[in-house]
């Protein structure tokens, strides 16, 4: 039995819309050990961010968790936080605290009109009961931790002072400041040149093993996948269609997304020859497919199986290697 | 399916010659508001562009390699330096053209932007957006000119009933299409694409890569393709330029240029593209820091702060760019004596 900090068990997320119901997140289930990082792959409208909202209990109306269990499991005992009112004391003590989470764009995170300094102290002395000389200290030594030089005098700095790679880091020394058990990175070097994004990744991996923290990393770049992760899910439309540890899924990705989406790297094809795009994008998110909802799109799709009845389930096709594929689960039957 | 991998054929007369192309913004302070620096974005650059070739302009943020691509289709005006172009079997020097040549040679040249959501104006329809430049070029018939659009469309693969849809109806991968479908409509030489799909999902991304790449070889376009994405630019590019602090420092064909960087800013650049091949021992390259400020730039070489072999004289004298091998330039003092790692495989 593994040693899980969050378990998300048949997880729905769902926003009602004058023109019908999102789905957003569509019965998904998700275990993160102790120390680890799993990374939610899948391309923008596939419902990664909802997930990682509705674990911090961030999702506002017209969206609601209409079903499912987000269990916390800490040293005091497991904690449901879907059952916690999503603004009440409960939640509040556990964001920041117990667990952080970190943006594509710092600026979402910190405010414009307070120093960077302020923002930390803020954080760290709502969670830790610290006196205000010991918090100020504590502030300025999380800033030292995330490589920002000159820390002391970067304290009383405005975000705006900053560049984009310092503000990161700030906003990353603020999310770590509490020494979370989580932390929920969202595209967190995505708009990042490769050079500070490199800087990036290593400084999450170094406080990972300082603070042993799992990340949930939402990413679309599987270059990024494949140097942090340690399992990946891939998400489509709102459920997850493959899960496996990361060797395995760039190895031998069994569902016909994943594989569709790997071979569309540049880099992989040899060069300036027709790369293996997937046909199409993604649909509206009000059309409800029957059978798989990737069969539009899909190149191995098989008429009178793929797109009819009930979505394909998330099935073990190997061990500890989980595929979602009509296709896939045929094969391995008759095998 | 493999179409394009055919060597495209190149003129050996170039179609745009860059010579010493320099951008500066000056900035004003103080009470009468006087000049008290200058932001050096673009510091002199050089190079070649022939017909058919698609030349990869890659560097940090900052590094000036947009202002560059803005300077040479004159959006913005040079500070000094040459752009030559080559446009009716004569070449017009496009940093010194005055406003009105300007305006019947941007036919030849045309812009691709990065951001599909804010370079389409979103009360046109896309017969409107698409037809605007056939119309401010003089054709006036609209059933020409819908006509014309049609074939547009169809080229970069929407569908007429598009036609008179507004932009907000349309996914990224769309958008970008219709961008695309306006910049070709006066059928222009070269084209200036500014980070074309880095706003794109992958999937989508290899879609317009694979348009861009099809267009290219079917009409015979000539690219300077601005992006951050070493893995796009080895994709689509023949030759690569990289700029850091408004100069180029290194510019090579794509495939000396990723297996043997001789610069060791393009170096760690290439080491620190995340691959995607899990377990694979890092051998990163961190750089510490960030671009050297264009408004107070380094003395002598700009990159020598953050360069793990920077010398003594790396911090006084300012390298040229010296050609190492055949097609193969480098501004570092140190370029003969390095050896640098490049990507693997």
């Amino acid at each position: 039995m593994q040693d899980n900090l969050l378990t998300i068990e048949n997880l729905h997320t769902h926003f009602f819309l004058d023109e019908g119901i999102v789905r957003a997140v569509d019965g998904i289930d998700l275990a993160i050990p102790r120390g680890t990082t799993l990374c939610l792959v899948g391309e923008s409208g596939c419902g990664k961010s909802v997930a990682a909202f509705s674990v911090l209990r961030l999702i506002s109306s017209p969206g609601r968790i209409v079903e499912g269990k987000i269990t916390l499991h800490r040293q005091q005992g497991d904690i449901d936080l879907t059952a916690l009112k999503d603004d009440g004391e409960a939640i509040r003590k556990i964001r920041g605290r117990e667990i952080a989470m970190i943006f594509q764009e710092p600026m979402t995170s910190l405010s414009p009109v307070h120093t960077v300094g302020e923002q930390i102290l803020e954080m760290v002395t709502l969670h830790s009961g610290m006196s205000k000389a010991g918090a100020k200290a504590h502030a300025v030594k999380s800033m030292e931790r995330v490589g920002i030089p000159d820390a002391a005098r970067r304290f009383h700095q405005f975000p705006h002072e900053m560049s984009g790679g310092l503000r990161q880091r700030a906003m990353i020394a603020m999310a770590l400041s509490c020494s979370p058990s989580l932390l929920i990175a969202d595209e967190p070097t995505t708009a990042l040149d490769v050079t500070i994004q490199a800087q990036i990744l290593e400084l999450m991996r170094e406080q990972q093993q300082a603070l042993n923290m799992s990340i949930l990393l939402i990413t679309h770049d599987l270059g990024v996948v494949a140097e942090m992760a340690q399992e990946v899910a891939v998400m489509y439309l709102g459920r997850i269609v493959e899960q496996a540890l990361v060797a395995s899924i760039f190895a031998t990705p069994q569902h016909p997304y994943t594989r569709a989406l790997l071979q569309s790297i540049p880099g992989r094809a040899p060069r300036k020859t027709a790369l293996q795009a997937i046909p199409g994008s993604v649909p509206d998110p009000f059309q409800q497919i029957a059978g798989c909802p990737f069969h539009p799109r899909c190149a191995e799709a098989v008429a009178g199986l793929c797109d009819q009845g009930e979505r394909p389930r998330l099935l073990e096709m190997e061990p500890g290697h989980k595929a979602a594929c009509f296709v896939r689960q045929r094969e391995l039957q008759r095998a | 399916m493999n179409t394009t991998t055919q060597q495209p054929h190149i003129d050996p007369q170039p179609l745009l010659r860059v010579r010493g192309l320099t951008v500066h913004f000056p900035v004003t302070g103080g009470l009468f508001n006087r000049q008290v620096g200058t932001i050096r974005a673009v510091d002199g650059v050089d190079f070649d562009l022939h017909a058919g070739e698609c030349l990869g302009l890659v560097g940090e943020s900052g590094s000036g390699k947009t202002t560059a691509g803005r300077a040479i289709l004159r959006a913005l005006t040079p500070t000094a330096g040459e752009v030559l172009f080559r446009a009716d079997d004569r070449v017009v020097d496009l940093a010194k053209a005055p406003q009105q040549e300007l305006r019947g040679l941007r036919r030849h040249m045309q812009m691709v932007f990065q951001d599909p959501y804010s370079s389409l104006n979103p009360r046109m329809t896309v017969l409107d957006i698409v037809s605007e430049p056939l119309l401010i070029h003089g054709m006036r018939s609209r059933r020409e000119r819908e006509e014309r659009v049609r074939g547009l469309l169809r080229q970069v693969g929407l569908q007429e009933q598009h036609l008179n849809r507004y932009p907000h109806a349309f996914s990224g991968g769309q958008r970008q299409r219709i961008g695309i479908a306006r910049a070709l409509a006066l059928e222009p030489k070269l084209i200036v694409a500014d980070e074309p799909v880095s706003a794109l999902d992958v999937s989508v991304q290899a879609q317009v890569l694979n348009l861009l790449q099809e267009l290219q070889a079917r009409l015979h376009l000539t690219y300077l393709f601005i992006a951050h994405d070493l893995s796009v630019v080895r994709h689509i590019a023949d030759r690569v330029a990289v700029m850091y602090a408004g100069r180029l420092v290194e510019q090579a064909p794509v495939d000396t240029l990723y297996a043997q960087p001789r610069h060791p800013y393009t170096e760690a650049l290439l080491s620190a593209v995340p691959v995607p091949v899990p377990g694979r021992a890092s051998r990163r390259i961190l750089l510490t820091g960030e671009v050297a400020n264009p408004g107070n730039l380094p003395p002598g070489c700009t990159f020598h702060p953050r360069c793990r072999y920077a010398q003594p004289p790396c911090r006084e004298a300012v390298p040229e760019l010296q050609e190492i091998t055949p097609g193969h330039q480098v501004r570092c003092h140190r370029a003969q004596d390095l050896t640098l790692l490049g990507m693997d495989g």
